[in-house]
Order: structure tokens, then C-alpha cells, then sequence
């Protein structure tokens, strides 16, 4: 697991697959074990999440028994190939998505169900601010939407037995080591959508599967000419929606970087 | 194996149920060879006089009439019906959700027991008649009404008992007590005594009969048993209304959280058995419950199932009749076999369900 780059002709590099130790921890916490989502700044430096340094990607939804911040935030420079952390205990870190001011980033933490804004650069450089607390959801991936503000995968919903089983560890501990993993007691990821909010962490518009029947557990999405794709990293589909009066030319690479040549 | 259970003190002992195999082994019959022959909201308990077979739905009692022709309404009360029987003479018992349990005949009401009668509290959860004059009772719970079984359930209670009523007298013998909500009975000719479905305890045990002795006939079942019927072949019909689940008896050992949960949250979002599931997001949901590649696999966990099982002449089960974790036809808790076919209501698929029987 690690930061990879794919260049046009489909060559693969790894960038990084590290970073510093941190002081306190007795295991190598150095290794990433599930980075989740990427962008980059204005000066090429790419924001990374590692969600968690207890499960590899394949076994990410058991974080959600434990729920402990060791998520991270983390940082590569290209200039000169290091992989810095940034932000840390974060209850598994999630999305990432570039401002439209170039200088601050939002990132979603799905555990504890919000979303922070956090300055990278400029006069509130360091700074982190919660922008959305106490979603009903679990947020996931964030992108930017044509008309400036954002779109966020919403993977699952809280219930409230899984929220009073976070009250009770003793209760989650017991549950792990007498029942085997299929019984375990899960946040309702078998319902997804999307949620737009804007620079202010307001939400704007909701859209989504209650049922989960076409598209639960929706953990990613982006928008490209006029429509919004969806995907979820369980489902064997792809859906498509027809944004209402969205810029049929608006693309992300365009919004990032300008237009080509 | 043994030294291992030396350190379930530290770690905790596994929560287990029994598997279904066997005659219990899983099909997908009642959703896929069953025919639906009514959408009917909650249909409850069915039951067969020599010409007519009824069933309940809320308050209303209805008559299923013979081939293509809807049902036609009998009866309304002004509470809702929680069982139902028939005896031979064309007599009608109905058992309501406020306790009272009123026997009638033909559009007239001959009488009506009331909790009085029942030592101060009734929850008729089942009625069977023994012969003209006299009726079995089950009385579920003696705190919780009928629709409140799962308060009952998740409050671990065992306060059911067992009444046989001699209609011309009106005098109500309770026959055992201290059950875990009876929710099935079934006369039984030769004993003279009943057969009874202890829900909470996944049992069948015999009582009631001449020599006075409690014997467990059936137990260890996978699932919650509701109502029992005789079948053609000398053997039973049971019903089991909802499965049993790993994490839910898990629950049911722990104490705060149960505490917890029955004090704070509302009843349908409960870790509990349930005659349906998954149609509100805010229902738990198991890890082996996940969708993958657009599937929701029929063996995870569930907190609802449908299951109908056979039972031999010695009330050995001999074949069984599901609706998995992925069916629509949860909840069954009534059955009644009529022409070599059995009726069969799926209260959580809120459908009557008819199957052929295989001599």
C-alpha cells in the first residue's frame, strides 16, 4: 500500500509507501496500511489520508468497531520525495479535496462523522476547522462540484444500536472475541449517497439510496460534464446522474489546472 | 476442546446456536415454490373449521373463500386479534390483543373470558380446542401484551402459562406456568393433553396429559417457534417466526446495553428478532449483512426469516420450507394444511402463501 503515480503511457511508480514513526508507538506505525484518498496542491504537493494504522484497506470497515483515531493526514513533496505526517488520530481519515482558494483542504473523518477544513498554506496556514459535525452518515470522499461548492460519497448511515454499542467498549470487546466476524455488529453501510456542501460546510443538496438497492455504500463520485458518477468499492456498478443545470463543459482536471495548452 | 474452555474466565465463551441441517436444511420453497394467493397487511393466525379456513389481519377476521374469489370479511373488533381457533362444530375463538379471548358461533357471541379469568393478566398468543367444551389457552407473558412480545423477549422473560378452559362451566385450570412466552398449541387426542411452543427456550414440550409430567419433545430449535397445527399424516405443522442470531442471544447477556438500548431506542432499531428487516436504514446490521457486487448473500445473519417445518406423526421434523436472509416471505407464524396443501401466513411479507404437500 502506498502514494503510486500512473503517467499517460500507463507507467506505474511508486512514491511513497512511508512515513516518520511516530515517537510513542511500540509497532512500526511508519508503514501505510490504508491510504484512501489523494489530491494535490497548486505546487504539487500531494495531501494523502492513511485511514487507519490497525486494518489493511480489505478489512477497513472493522476500524468502525474500535473506532480509535489513528487515522492520518499525510503529506508528499516531489521536491524532495519525503512523505510528511500532517495531521494525526484522526477517527479513520478519509476524503480529500482541494479548495477552490488553493490554499486549505477539506478532509472527511468518517468515524466520527464530520468534516474539516484545513489550511495548508497562506496567512490560516496550520490551521483545522470542523466544518460539518454530527452528519447522520458516515462521509467518505470528497470532490469538487461545477459550481464551487462540493460533492462527498456518504458510505453508510448511523444506527442507533451501533451508536450505543460506542458507548459501551466493554460491550464491542466482549462482541469480538465470542461471535465470529460475520455476526459482527456493523454502521448500516448497505445505504449510501452523495451530499453537496458548500465553502461553509453547509449542505446543499442530498441524494440518496435509503434502500441500497441500486447503490449502497456509495464511497466515491466526481463529476465530469454535466454529470455526477458514483461508485462504491463493494458494488459491481457504476451510476450516472444528470446534474440539473450543471456546466456541460466543466471538467476536475480543467477546474485544477486550466484549460490544456 | 477441553483445555481450551479452561480460558473462556479470560476471553469470554463463544455464543452459538444450532445449525440448520437436516430436515432443516435451507431452500429458498417459500419464495420460490410457494404461490401467493393474497397480499394481506400482517396476515396472523389461520385457522381451518370443516368448512372454512380463516385468518387474521389487525382487527379484522376473514374467511378465505374457495378458488379465485378474494376473502371475505367475518368479523371486526374493536382490538387487535392475536390468536385464532376452530373447533369441529363450526365454534370460533378469538383471542385479542387486550387480553380478552371471546368464543363465538356463527355471528353469535356465546362468551367472553377476560383477564379475570386468567388470574388478573392474559396475552393469548395461541387457542386450540380439545373438543367442543373445552379450550387451550396460551397465555404468553403475564406483563406483556401480545404485540409486545419483543419487550418480553429482550426483558428475558418467562412468565407464559397454559390454560385449559371448560366452556360450559367457564372455569379456566392453569395447567403449567413459568414458560418462556408458549406461543403454539396443538391438542394432542391420545394424552389427552397438548403439545406447546415455548418460544424463548427454541422448544416443543408436552404437558398437560394424564400423568401430569412436563416433557421437551423438540428442542435446540434454530428459530423462534410460533404456532402449531395437525397435519393430515397424523404429524404437525410449526411455524418459526423469526431465526435466531448470534449477536442477538450475545445481547441478551449483556445486561447494560440491553438495559441501555430497550430504555433509549426505539423498538423497531432494537438488536432483536423481528418478523421483517431491512427496509429502514436505521436497522442494525450485521458484518456478513454487507451487499457485495449487488448481493445480499441469503446466509448472513438475520434478524428476520421465514421458515415452516413438517413434523412427523412422532413430531420429528421431516422437511422444512424457508425464506432466507435475502427472501421477502419473513415472519411465518401460522400454518394450517388443508387438501394436500398448507396455508401458510408470512406476517412480515404481509402475504398467504399456499404449498402442496408431498405425501
Amino acid at each position: 500500500m502506498g502514494l503510486y503515480s500512473i503517467s499517460k503511457s500507463g507507467e506505474v511508480t511508486r512514491l511513497s509507501a512511508e512515513t516518520k514513526r511516530s515517537w510513542t508507538s511500540i509497532v512500526d506505525d511508519a508503514r501505510l496500511r490504508d491510504p484512501n484518498d489523494c489530491d494535490i496542491a497548486p505546487d504539487g504537493r500531494i495531501f494523502f489520508t492513511d485511514s487507519t494504522k490497525r486494518y489493511d484497506a480489505h478489512e477497513w470497515a472493522l476500524d468502525s468497531i474500535e473506532s480509535r483515531p489513528t487515522g492520518r493526514l499525510l503529506c508528499y513533496d516531489p521536491r524532495t520525495g519525503k512523505t510528511t505526517t500532517v495531521l494525526e488520530e484522526l477517527r479513520y481519515a478519509n476524503g480529500v479535496c482541494m479548495a477552490h482558494d488553493g490554499q486549505s483542504l477539506f478532509l472527511a473523518e468518517s468515524w466520527a462523522c464530520s468534516v474539516h477544513r484545513y489550511w495548508f498554506d497562506g496567512p490560516k496556514a496550520g490551521r483545522l476547522e470542523c466544518v460539518i459535525r454530527d452528519m447522520p452518515g458516515y462521509p467518505d470522499n470528497i470532490n469538487r462540484a461545477s459550481d464551487g461548492t462540493y460533492w462527498m460519497a456518504w458510505l453508510g448511515m448511523r444506527t442507533p444500536s451501533f451508536d450505543l454499542a460506542l458507548r459501551h467498549p466493554g460491550m464491542r470487546k466482549r462482541m469480538t472475541r465470542r461471535l465470529p466476524q460475520d455476526e459482527w455488529l456493523f454502521p448500516n453501510i448497505n445505504t449510501g449517497g452523495v451530499v453537496k456542501f458548500d465553502e461553509s460546510g453547509r449542505i446543499v443538496e442530498t441524494l440518496g439510496d435509503i434502500s441500497g438497492v441500486s447503490h449502497p455504500m456509495v464511497t466515491s463520485m466526481r463529476e465530469h460534464k454535466g454529470w455526477l458518477y458514483i461508485g462504491g468499492i463493494l458494488n459491481n456498478r457504476i451510476g450516472r446522474y444528470r446534474i440539473p443545470g450543471a456546466d456541460p463543459e466543466w471538467t476536475g482536471p480543467r477546474s485544477y489546472w486550466g484549460a490544456p495548452g | 476442546m477441553i483445555f481450551a474452555s479452561l480460558f473462556d474466565v479470560f476471553r469470554g465463551k463463544a455464543v452459538t446456536i444450532p445449525p440448520m441441517d437436516g430436515a432443516l436444511r435451507p431452500n429458498t420453497a417459500l419464495d420460490d415454490s410457494a404461490s401467493e394467493i393474497l397480499e394481506v397487511s400482517e396476515p396472523d393466525n389461520l385457522c381451518a373449521s370443516a368448512e372454512h379456513v380463516f385468518y387474521s389481519s389487525g382487527h379484522d377476521l376473514m374467511r378465505l373463500e374457495g378458488h379465485g374469489e378474494g376473502p371475505a370479511a367475518a368479523a371486526r373488533f374493536d382490538a387487535p386479534i392475536s390468536a385464532l381457533a376452530c373447533s369441529a362444530e363450526g365454534d370460533l375463538a378469538v383471542g385479542l390483543d387486550d387480553g380478552r379471548v371471546i368464543i363465538r358461533n356463527g355471528t353469535a357471541e356465546r362468551s367472553t373470558l377476560g383477564p379475570a379469568d386468567f388470574a388478573g393478566f392474559a396475552c393469548p398468543t395461541a387457542l386450540a380446542f380439545a373438543d367442543a367444551h373445552t379450550l387451550w389457552v396460551c397465555q404468553g407473558s403475564a406483563t406483556h401484551r401480545p404485540s409486545d412480545w419483543v419487550v418480553d423477549l429482550m426483558g428475558k422473560n418467562a412468565s407464559g402459562s397454559i390454560w385449559r378452559v371448560d366452556l360450559a362451566s367457564r372455569r379456566c385450570e392453569r395447567v403449567a406456568a413459568d414458560l418462556a412466552f408458549p406461543y403454539g398449541v396443538l391438542p394432542d387426542p391420545q394424552s389427552g393433553g397438548v403439545l406447546v411452543s415455548e418460544s424463548w427456550r427454541h422448544r416443543l414440550l408436552r404437558m398437560g396429559g394424564g400423568n401430569g409430567a412436563r416433557e421437551i419433545v423438540l428442542d435446540k430449535l434454530p428459530g423462534y417457534p410460533a404456532r402449531l397445527s395437525g397435519g393430515a399424516d397424523g404429524g404437525a405443522w410449526l411455524c418459526l417466526f423469526a431465526p435466531r442470531n448470534r449477536l442477538i442471544e450475545f445481547v441478551l447477556q449483556e445486561d447494560a446495553y440491553r438495559a441501555d438500548m430497550m430504555r433509549s431506542i426505539e423498538r423497531d432499531y432494537w438488536i432483536a428478532p423481528a418478523l421483517s428487516s431491512g427496509a429502514a436504514f436505521l436497522e442494525p446490521l450485521q458484518c456478513g449483512g454487507v451487499k457485495t457486487m449487488g448481493i445480499h448473500k441469503p446466509w448472513s445473519p438475520t434478524r428476520s426469516y421465514g421458515l415452516v417445518v413438517r413434523l412427523d406423526p412422532n413430531l420429528r421434523p421431516v422437511a422444512s420450507f424457508h425464506s432466507r436472509a435475502n427472501g421477502r416471505r419473513h415472519g411465518i407464524t401460522s400454518a394450517v394444511e388443508r387438501d394436500r396443501r398448507v396455508f401458510v401466513t408470512s406476517k412480515g411479507g404481509n402475504a398467504i402463501l399456499s404449498l402442496p404437500v408431498m405425501p
